[in-house]
C-alpha cells in the first residue's frame, strides 16, 4: 500500500466538480483509492462520499492506494491533487 | 451507450441537465424534454416520443422523469411498451452525475436499478448527517 498526505489546492476545497473528475480520475485505476480528512478515509472513486469529506482549501487529505497498479495511482491522484484541483 | 434524458415539468428538466454537464464538464450526454400546459397533450407526447428516440443509439435510454405520477411521468409510462426504456421517477442531481460515469459501461437494466437506490441512499437530513459525524 502506499499513502501519504497531500494538500488539497484549490479555492473551494472539495466540491461538485472537483469530485466528479476526481473520482473519475481515481476509477482509472485497479487498485483501491481511499481519500482521508479528518474522519475515516472514504472510497475517492465514489463522488458523494468524496463530498462527505467537506475538506476545505488547503486540507490536508491522507491519500491512500492499495493494489497493482497503487504506485500509478498514487502519482497520478497525487498530481490531480496539487494541479489540476486548481483548474475546476 | 445508454442514452439519458430528462423529462420533467417546465425548465427543470433543462435546468438539472445544466447543472449536471456543469459538474461533469460533459455536453451532449444527457438530453432534457419539457413538458407544460401549453402545448396540446398530443405535440407534448410526440417530443416526448422524439427526445426518446433521439436518445436511442440501439442500447435504449434511461428516461429521469420529476415525480410519478405527473405528466411527464404519465407521458414517459405510456411509451414504454412501444420504446427500448427505463424509466426513474423522481430524478436528484447524485443520480444524473453518476448516471454520467455508468452509461458507458453498464446495460440499460443494470443502470436503471443501481441509480435508483443511489438516488435514495444520497438524500440526507442535513442534521442527522451532523449529528452522526460529531458522534
Amino acid at each position: 500500500m502506499r499513502s501519504g498526505i497531500v494538500p488539497l489546492a484549490n479555492r473551494w476545497g472539495m466540491h461538485a466538480r472537483l469530485a466528479f473528475h476526481l473520482a473519475a480520475e481515481a476509477a482509472r485505476f485497479r487498485c483501491s483509492v481511499r481519500l482521508g480528512g479528518a474522519g475515516s478515509p472514504v472510497d475517492a472513486k465514489e463522488i458523494m462520499s468524496l463530498l462527505m469529506l467537506e475538506a476545505m482549501p488547503g486540507d490536508e487529505l491522507r491519500l491512500e492506494t492499495d493494489g497493482n497498479d497503487e504506485d500509478a495511482a498514487y502519482e497520478a491522484l497525487t498530481s490531480f491533487l496539487l494541479n489540476d484541483a486548481k483548474l475546476l | 451507450m445508454v442514452g439519458i434524458v430528462i423529462c420533467a415539468h417546465g425548465n427543470l428538466a433543462h435546468e438539472f441537465m445544466n447543472a449536471a454537464n456543469f459538474i461533469t464538464g460533459q455536453s451532449g450526454t444527457l438530453n432534457a424534454v419539457a413538458v407544460d400546459h401549453n402545448v396540446t397533450p398530443g405535440d407534448a407526447r410526440t417530443m416526448v416520443k422524439e427526445a426518446i428516440r433521439g436518445a436511442d443509439d440501439g442500447n435504449g435510454v434511461l428516461v429521469f422523469t420529476d415525480m410519478y405520477g405527473g405528466t411527464p411521468s404519465n407521458i414517459c409510462i405510456s411509451l414504454q411498451a412501444d420504446l427500448r426504456m427505463e424509466i426513474i421517477a423522481g430524478v436528484n442531481l447524485p443520480q444524473l452525475v453518476k448516471a454520467v460515469s455508468l452509461q458507458k459501461t453498464h446495460d440499460i437494466g443494470t443502470m436503471a436499478r443501481k441509480l435508483r437506490d443511489y438516488g435514495k441512499e444520497n438524500i440526507f437530513l442535513a442534521s442527522d448527517f451532523l449529528r452522526a459525524k460529531d458522534a
